[in-house]
């Protein structure tokens, strides 16, 4: 039986941040990942996708919308309210009810590293903790469906990694979905899927493995033997062999060559040149 | 009932802690000490600045971020119900004090 689908996007396009017409569906405890540089157009294609922003094409929810947790970009706080305030009311505008001293915002404060901060007004917490706080909201109502734009860049490595155990636990159960819009390599690798977008066009999308596999940028990093002060090292993409790249080398020396799977970022930049762009 | 509550708490507070809603009350004190405004002026006053401060820290203070949360949650219908009950409570318990207040000064 096939994995019932929580959110279809069908012909997205919103001219003229997103040029290209998107269709995707995300399915229960799937991870679809977009991915591309400043200004390609990811926090338009998610803001449209969730109705917050007119489109062209067609969006499906086959969840309620209230199921949906949504972390913006940039973290979107309640004046004058303390941490705890904040992600009560967000979770009731939701029309989800926990209780100040219910086993659930424990777990959500320790989880997120916010509980010393619980009664502290939001607005005055660094940015970094208001990153988490946002999160922290979204993850609170998030049953079916989380999205996230861009916020899993700004999180410290011990809350990054806390939350990708826990979602990715509850991604094995089947009990959430998550999309999200990144520019990070590292966190783009994380996804089932990968939609690389580019300047409002969609490039490809496919799973990590098979998007290294259609581009087969073979990526090397050269270490030279003289050092320099610093270390120094060289990314080559070669289209040929090993041997080619030595030959070319007009004789300089390296200690070792090391050959590495390439990154959802190089993909990109294979692609880029495949269509002319770079 | 309770998120009614919930959210009507969240209205209360906003406006309780605005800053302009406190200078508008301020002002609609001083117009009604100096020209003896009739006590449905007075209501009709702390209403008006309630409602300014609400507005205000709802929409432009958050930065535009809880009405994206309400388009999103589609609970605007809820938040403006509280809200005005919100607004209502406000009013009436300040125009109570005030009037008390007020009839003490010479």
């Amino acid at each position: 039986m096939a994995t019932p689908i929580v959110l279809e996007v069908r012909d997205l396009s919103v001219p003229p941040r997103v040029r290209s017409e998107v269709s995707f569906t995300l399915r229960e405890g799937e991870r679809l990942c977009i991915y591309g540089h400043s200004g390609a157009g990811k926090t338009t294609l998610l803001r449209a996708s969730l109705g917050l922003t007119r489109y062209r094409g067609e969006v499906v929810w086959h969840v309620p919308r209230s199921s949906t947790g949504y972390a913006a970009q940039s973290p979107r706080l309640l004046p004058r309210a303390t941490t705890l305030q904040q992600i009560l009311w967000c979770a009731q505008l939701h029309g989800v009810f926990l209780s100040p001293h219910g086993s659930r915002i424990h777990e959500l404060l320790n989880g997120w590293r916010l509980w010393a901060h619980r009664q502290r007004i939001a607005s005055r917490l660094s940015p970094g903790e208001q990153a988490k706080l946002e999160m922290c909201c979204a993850m609170a109502v998030a049953s079916r469906l989380l999205v996230v734009d861009g916020l899993l860049d700004t999180l410290d490595e011990a809350t990054r990694t806390g939350f990708w155990e826990e979602v990715d636990a509850r991604c094995a159960r089947r009990e959430l979905a998550l999309l999200y819009a990144t520019s990070s390599t590292r966190e783009a690798e994380m996804a089932d899927r990968v939609l690389l977008l580019h300047e409002g066009r969609l490039l490809a999308m496919d799973t990590p493995e098979r998007l290294r596999a259609r581009t087969t940028p073979d990526v090397v990093r050269l270490q030279p033997v003289q050092d320099f002060g610093k270390q120094q090292s060289l990314k080559v993409y070669i289209r040929q062999s090993e041997e080619d790249i030595i030959t070319q080398d007009n004789g300089i020396a390296r200690e070792l060559i090391l050959q590495r799977m390439p990154t959802i970022e190089d993909v990109l930049t294979a692609l880029l040149r495949q269509g002319g762009w770079q | 009932m309770k998120a009614f509550m919930r959210l009507g708490t969240m209205c209360l507070w906003l406006t309780a802690t605005s800053p302009v809603c406190w200078a508008l009350i301020a002002v609609a004190l001083c117009s009604v000490w100096k020209w003896h405004l009739p006590q449905w002026v007075w209501l009709w006053m702390f209403v008006c600045a309630a409602v300014v401060g609400l507005v205000l820290s709802l929409f432009v203070e958050a930065g535009g971020g809880l009405y994206d949360r309400l388009r999103f949650a589609r609970s605007g219908r809820i938040v403006m119900g509280a809200a005005a009950a919100a607004i209502t409570v406000f009013a009436l318990s300040l125009w109570a004090i005030s009037s008390a207040l007020l009839r003490q000064l010479p």
